[in-house]
């Protein structure tokens, strides 16, 4: 197990390298000057060049990076170019908004999608199963900007009993873009549920085991779930991954400070410190979350060793 | 599934924090994104200057309109014989809010701030608005530890010296980059000192979490009680898309639009009458415009640009705006001095048009490509200039970039060809528009003579004319405009009028052509 985590924490390291190589190659590449951001549009061209000058951007591109390098291994992800506010705790300061976001909108995303998809598969009824696959094909096909401002118009607008984007309002803030997410993620583990059920409904221990007079509902709730479920872990593990880089679309529908919104807003400025803090907590986060689901593996499966 | 009764119920707790009534004296202003800075050396864009204006004070500032008036000077200062120094008697009893004084020294301390290359200015270094004081190259050179041009006379009196007589010099004075700054408070924050700004202005900042919300509360010690706030507190909500923050004005839980009403809601919000006392509108003074390159094929061709002139049809850009634009024949804008009331709009020639670019032998086979913003209107401006240059042969392709992208593609020497932009003024005089973007010397990469026009007697006209008087030069900048006009660098579009949603319980809340929103003067009904 250790030398398992050991090896996954060095790939892991090496996954962490390459995401910043490849960002800071793209930022470095994009015909834009980040010193004309921070001056602005009207500023002279001297002191465009003075500020170039002053962030090293004038320097090649392997002397930018090596000292990128040696100040992140530090813990200094640096200033952004915008606001000279130091990226890490930037990022920090959004990441619980960015956690209760993925938290919630991955509880939906389970709750409905799992719950839809298994329902779909075990009770075998052609209506149920239809319904079923009318609710996952509306919630893939809907895109969820769309949907968002549907919600808020409806529950926040019209009839105003949620808040009206934000986070200002508190937890309760949460629910429309959590919900939002949820379902249009909801789909997928649906369909995933169903597919998953089916097949482990057709396997011989499930055969088994009504042949030796287990009741269908004992069949169903003992063997075949939990098989079942399997593979929904792996998806919302690496969901949660995803999730925690930032929900983009999501956070800018609904006003949500998150990381997601902080990325955006800093890859419309070209602002590059803070693009390379948040490309690499986003990768971070899937890499910690691929690793988890290795270990959760084992531990539903004992036959899974790590 | 949320049922319905849990919603009811929801409903019933949180109708009071939702609802739509806003504390008396508290005003909430909503902007997409947050502000890049409240330093006044550093934050320099619509959104960051009102709010220093209402945190900071000057030596001048505006009145109602583009009359310079004392702020922290006693009077509009003592100018000498040369126009070359400007002598200012501060008020006394000026402090910020930790109680440092507002002298003759906290100006001089940020204006050399400004000039200091670390500060990181847009307005530092000699090619800025303070190069022109003496001993500022040496300053910035690190020559010299302190500016020679400005002199502490006493702690009420300072005394700048200009290399060059500049009759800008009192607007930038008004600036945002003008401001005195508490020497003890910055040199303490350094970098952070925009989120932990301590103010002599009219408001104070109390608080500000980056992404969501900065709040602005009335200073009980700001000195000239007669101009105090009129409000307590002001929010602005930040990070909320423009939809969204529309949705909560009309629910009343928003005052103002900080950046107006948004472009695909303008129709409805604008022709429904519930709105009509909400909506309030300003030409702006700015021009949008199309620029050729002078220097490039085939826009080196004079001809080829008056065909191109001829081609526009400038109507149906504004139509393209929604109608939030004034059709313009001119660079200087409504509202500058030496705009031109007798300058004609020009109008639409297709058939002339053509026969004008037969005429200087245009090629039809090559294709040009017409740089625009990313940003709402500029691809669709750029369409209608494609399909209008395609009716009298000409083949355009549209890039249409991101900001940084775009700013630094069409600030280039030589990388475009034709593209559209917009310039809106940092003070009201012509210079800021005809010395910026038409004299040789912003040919360079970050200049902003985008049409690489050269014309060597407009250039000597534009610099005799910064050192006199503005009354006395504006008859000169006409003249210029009208030679610059003439040569046709530009397609002048429109102006763009700006449609602010305000909620009428604010009164005293005219737009104002320099600072947009003057939020010192707002009160609540």
């Amino acid at each position: 197990m250790l030398t398992f985590l050991m090896r996954r924490v060095a790939w892991s390291v090496v996954v962490l390298l390459f995401a910043s190589l490849l960002t800071f190659f793209i930022g470095y590449k994009v015909p834009a000057n980040p010193a004309r951001m921070i001056a602005g549009p009207n500023a002279t061209a001297e002191t465009v060049r003075s500020i170039s000058h002053q962030l090293g951007l004038d320097q090649p591109f392997y002397v930018q990076y090596g000292r990128f390098l040696g100040h992140a291994a530090q813990g200094d992800l640096g200033r952004s170019y915008k606001t000279e506010q130091q990226v890490l705790p930037t990022i920090l300061q959004r990441f619980p908004y960015t956690l209760a976001l993925a938290l919630g909108g991955l509880a939906f995303e389970v709750l409905i999608g799992a719950s839809v998809g298994l329902l779909a598969a075990g009770t075998k009824l052609r209506a149920v199963d239809g319904l079923a696959s009318t609710f996952v094909l509306l919630t893939l096909a809907v895109p969820s900007f769309w949907l968002g401002i549907i919600l808020l118009y409806v529950f926040g607008f019209k009839y105003p009993i949620l808040p009206l984007g934000g986070a200002e309002a508190g937890p309760i803030s949460l629910l429309l873009p959590a919900l939002t997410l949820g379902l249009s993620g909801a789909g997928y583990y649906a369909r995933m549920g169903r597919a998953s059920l089916l097949e482990v409904m057709g396997e011989d221990y499930i055969r088994t085991a009504r042949a030796k007079g287990v009741s269908p509902g004992r069949v169903m709730l003992k063997h075949a779930f939990k098989n079942a479920l399997r593979p929904l872990i792996t998806m919302t593990a690496l969901d949660l991954g995803v999730l925690l880089g930032g929900a983009l679309i999501i956070e800018q529908v609904f006003g949500w400070p998150g990381i997601g919104t902080l990325a955006w807003q800093a890859v419309q400025n070209i602002d590059l410190p803070m693009i390379m803090g948040t490309v690499l907590f986003s990768a971070l986060c899937i890499v910690v979350a691929n690793i988890l689901v290795d270990v959760v593996y084992s531990w539903v499966d004992p036959r899974i060793t790590v | 599934m949320i049922k319905t009764a849990v919603l009811s119920a929801l409903g019933l707790s949180l109708s009071l924090s939702l609802g739509s009534a806003l504390a008396a004296s508290t005003v909430t202003v909503s902007y997409p994104s947050d502000f890049q800075s409240l330093d006044p050396a550093i934050g320099y864009d619509v959104q960051n200057w009102p709010v220093e204006h209402a945190l900071f004070v000057t030596l001048l500032t505006y009145d109602k309109g583009t009359n310079l008036r004392p702020w922290a000077a006693t009077d509009l200062g003592q100018i000498s014989k040369d126009n070359k120094t400007y002598t200012f008697h501060l008020r006394k009893g000026i402090a910020f809010q930790d109680g440092e004084p507002t002298d003759a020294a906290a100006f001089k301390y940020a204006f050399e701030r400004v000039l200091d290359p670390k500060t990181k200015s847009p307005q530092g270094g000699t090619g800025g608005w303070f190069g022109n004081l003496v001993g500022a190259a040496d300053f910035v050179s690190g020559k010299a530890k302190n500016v020679s041009g400005i002199k502490v006379i006493d702690p009420s009196t300072i005394q700048f010296q200009l290399i060059k007589p500049d009759r800008t010099f009192l607007n930038v004075l008004a600036t945002p980059f003008a401001s005195a700054v508490p020497r003890k408070a910055v040199e303490k924050w350094g970098s952070d000192f925009s989120h932990h700004v301590v103010a002599n202005g009219p408001f104070l900042l109390d608080s500000w979490v980056p992404g969501q919300k900065v709040v602005l509360v009335k200073n009980p010690t700001y000195f000239d009680k007669a101009n105090a706030a009129q409000i307590d507190r002001i929010e602005f909500s930040l990070g909320l898309s423009e939809q969204v923050a529309l949705l909560r004005a009309q629910r009343g839980q928003v005052d103002v639009l900080g950046n107006g009403i948004p472009s695909a809601q303008f129709a409805a919000v604008t022709s429904n009458p519930q709105y009509k006392s909400y909506v309030k509108s300003l030409v702006q003074v700015g021009t949008e415009y199309v620029f050729m390159n002078t220097q490039k094929a085939p826009f080196n061709n004079k001809l080829v640009r008056q065909a191109v002139s001829l081609a526009i049809d400038k109507a149906r850009m504004v139509q393209l705006v929604n109608g939030r634009g004034k059709t313009t024949g001119q660079i200087l804008p409504p509202g500058m001095p030496g705009y031109d009331a007798s300058i004609p709009v020009g109008t639409q020639d297709v058939a002339k048009a053509t026969a004008l670019l037969k005429q200087a032998g245009y090629v039809a086979s090559q294709t040009l490509t017409l740089i625009t913003t990313a940003d709402e209107p500029g691809p669709k401006l750029a369409q209608a200039v494609q399909q209008q240059l395609a009716a009298i042969g000409m083949k355009v392709d549209i890039k249409a970039l991101p900001g940084a992208e775009y700013i630094n593609t069409i600030t280039t020497p030589g990388a475009t060809s034709i593209g559209i932009s917009a310039w809106f003024q940092d003070y009201p005089d012509p210079s800021d528009f005809l010395d910026v973007l038409f004299e040789a010397a912003y040919i360079q990469p970050g200049g902003f003579n985008l049409s690489a026009y050269k014309n060597p007697a407009v250039d000597q006209q534009l610099q005799a004319l910064r050192g006199q008087p503005l009354k006395q030069a504006l008859p000169g900048y006409q003249k210029a405009q009208k030679q610059i006009l003439a040569d046709i660098p530009w397609v002048p579009l429109y102006n763009t009028v700006q449609y602010n949603f305000i909620n009428p319980r604010l009164t005293n809340t005219d737009l104002h052509p320099v600072w947009n929103y003057v939020y010192q003067d707002w009160k609540v009904k």
